[in-house]
């Protein structure tokens, strides 16, 4: 379970972790949970979301278009945890988003690159309408 | 902005292609290799699988020079609907495959069709070979119960049983004692063999002892059933009793048949005279029973097939109260699969179903013990080919699973096939083990062991000592 999006835009890592104590301390069910930083986009750099990941329960990031170089990397940023790449990515031709937009070949091989780099969950959406 | 969702795919094979693909292949402790060749490449390092893929690309390279046999191989194009191409053995060399065209292809090299996923409490067997000591040469079997005297009962087949040969004390069936702790422990011959302390009076085979209130019980097959001049361990399978640890037998009226699909089975034990279950099991004493392939498969004759593992292998379970183990056949009932909640249903022979599977096979025969460490299950047995070392070993929170897999050997590395620190003759021949619950203390264990050695090496009772490599 995901708390939100871009989340170090409005809450600090204290915050984040009295939450992560608080929702274990009173859920009914074991649950991992996590916040989705706005790092890292582009690029392999996890580091400036590395703290933030190691209160919650997997690391989540947003990336635009991510390689399997990216998704190593971001394995590697937090050893041990599950890595969740929490922006979705849309089949979709927009003008405006085509820096993170996919195509259906894109996810098929993102699909492929993201379990064989060691398994890193996605959100897949086809939005063309 | 609005929430927008999500429309159907134009090429939604190629989703179920990935999906169809990595089932039972993504595994825990999968990693990937660091320098692959081309491509992305998971290894699982300890049971020597490995998964490529490559984006267009007609030829696929994969090292496997560092392994010792061949292995299989099948191609998947993950642009198509789910086909495999069954590329047959990969030689443990440097190699290359040539696509028959240019694609994004992905290859899994190795055995990826275990039956039941990575245990989560153990991911494996370490077993101390210094430790390996070997006794009763010529006699096999040996699945032990621990009775009220602190001492280990098991029965076992052919020979003299311990210190016996083929010519000074055989027997179809013998039923010893052990004595003593792993590290020192002697053997005595009850009931047959060598100089024993009584003469067996029926002849057979078991894997089945169980220790109640101080009264040995074990399931029997016959050697040779009766009207009938050859073997067949198969056809029925009758419960001995004995109140005097085992210097003496009492069989029940009742059996149960092959044409039940019942054959060669094993009690699941507990602590010392099998105190220490769980509550959550009741009173119940629980058998395993194999499913045979065939219904009427022999073991000799003129139709016979030997004793084989069983496939698809097929396992089932019954329960019985355990003042009530001698009284009547209807008195046992039969795991007839879960309800809505998940909680196993009891019933009749003709309802059971099977509490586990494997399409790889199952048997000849199994083995099962709880470990109150892990607070698990243990069922050991065979698949794919008889006595070439093929054990699995699974584990499982309740008697009616669900069940995992600590090891499942291969013939890659078929169990006991490096044994550093053990000198003892060798053949990759091991069919049958078992976990005596007197020798399990927290993670570490003994494993007692036997196989198919005709007279020699493994054709024994064979003990090592060991730990499950914990989570």
């Amino acid at each position: 379970m995901g708390y939100g999006f871009d989340l170090d835009e409005w809450v600090t890592e204290e915050e984040l972790k009295e939450w992560n104590d608080y929702m274990h301390e009173h859920m009914a069910w074991p649950h991992m949970l996590g916040g989705r930083h706005g790092d890292p986009n582009r690029g392999e750099d996890h580091s400036t979301a590395v703290s933030w990941n190691q209160v919650l329960d997997y690391a989540s990031y947003e990336h635009h278009q991510p390689t399997s170089e990216v998704y190593t990397a971001s394995l590697a940023a937090v050893p041990g945890k599950p890595v969740f790449s929490e922006d979705r990515f849309r089949i979709r031709q927009s003008e405006r988003y085509q820096f993170k937009d996919y195509t259906e070949e894109m996810t098929r091989r993102g699909l492929w690159q993201s379990t064989m780099t060691g398994g890193v969950a996605n959100i897949w959406g086809e939005a063309r309408w | 902005m609005g929430f927008n969702a999500s429309q159907p795919y134009d090429n939604f094979h190629w989703i179920k292609t990935w999906s169809r693909f990595f089932k039972n292949r993504f595994e825990l402790e999968s990693n990937p290799m660091e320098e692959p060749l081309k491509g992305l490449v998971l290894k699982k390092y300890h049971a020597k699988r490995f998964i490529v893929y490559t984006e267009d690309a007609a030829v696929v390279e994969i090292d496997l020079s560092s392994m010792s046999r061949p292995l299989p191989a099948i191609a998947v194009d993950t642009k198509a609907p789910y086909q495999e191409i069954d590329l047959g053995y990969f030689k443990n060399l440097h190699q290359a495959w040539r696509a028959p065209y240019a694609s994004d292809w992905a290859l899994a090299v190795g055995y990826f069709d275990q039956p039941y996923p990575d245990s989560r409490v153990a991911r494996g067997l370490f077993l101390d070979w210094s430790t390996h000591q070997r006794h009763a040469l010529g006699s096999d079997n040996f699945q032990l119960t621990w009775s009220d005297d602190d001492h280990l009962y098991g029965a076992w087949g052919d020979v003299g049983g311990f210190h016996g040969t083929n010519s000074k004390g055989r027997v179809g069936l013998g039923f010893a004692r052990l004595k003593g702790n792993s590290d020192s422990y002697k053997g005595f011959n009850i009931w047959g063999g060598f100089e024993p302390e009584n003469q067996a009076d029926f002849d057979g085979k078991s894997w089945a002892t169980i220790s109640i209130e101080g009264e040995l019980f074990m399931w029997v097959v016959p050697d040779h059933p009766e009207g009938k001049e050859y073997r067949n361990h198969y056809e029925y399978v009758e419960l001995a009793h004995s109140r005097d640890k085992g210097s003496s037998w009492e069989k029940a009226p009742w059996r149960f048949e092959e044409a039940e699909e019942l054959t060669i089975p094993t009690f699941l034990n507990f602590g010392k005279d099998n105190a220490g279950a769980p509550e959550a099991f009741g009173d119940y004493v629980y058998t395993y029973f194999l499913a045979p392939q065939d219904p009427s498969m022999e073991q000799e004759g003129p139709n016979g097939v030997s004793l084989m593992v069983h496939q698809p292998g097929k396992i089932f379970l019954a329960r019985v109260r355990s003042n009530q183990l001698m009284d009547a056949k209807e008195g046992y009932q039969f795991f007839t699969g879960r309800d809505v909640l998940g909680s196993p249903k009891w019933g009749s022979i003709a309802n059971k179903q099977p509490v586990f599977e494997d399409e790889n096979g199952v048997g000849w025969c199994l083995s099962a013990s709880y470990n109150p460490h892990l607070d698990r299950i243990i069922l050991i047995t065979q698949h794919r080919q008889t006595t070439q070392g093929l054990l699995g070993v699974f584990d499982a929170p309740n008697p009616w699973g669900p069940w995992s897999t600590i090891e499942y050997f291969e013939e890659e590395v078929p169990f006991g096939d490096i044994r550093p620190g053990s000198d003892l003759d060798w053949a990759n021949n091991v069919f049958c083990a078992a976990f005596p619950t007197k020798w399990l203390d927290g993670e570490t264990f003994v494993l007692n062991f036997t196989g198919g050695g005709q007279g020699k090496d493994n054709d024994s009772f064979n003990t090592v000592e060991g730990r499950f490599i914990l989570r």
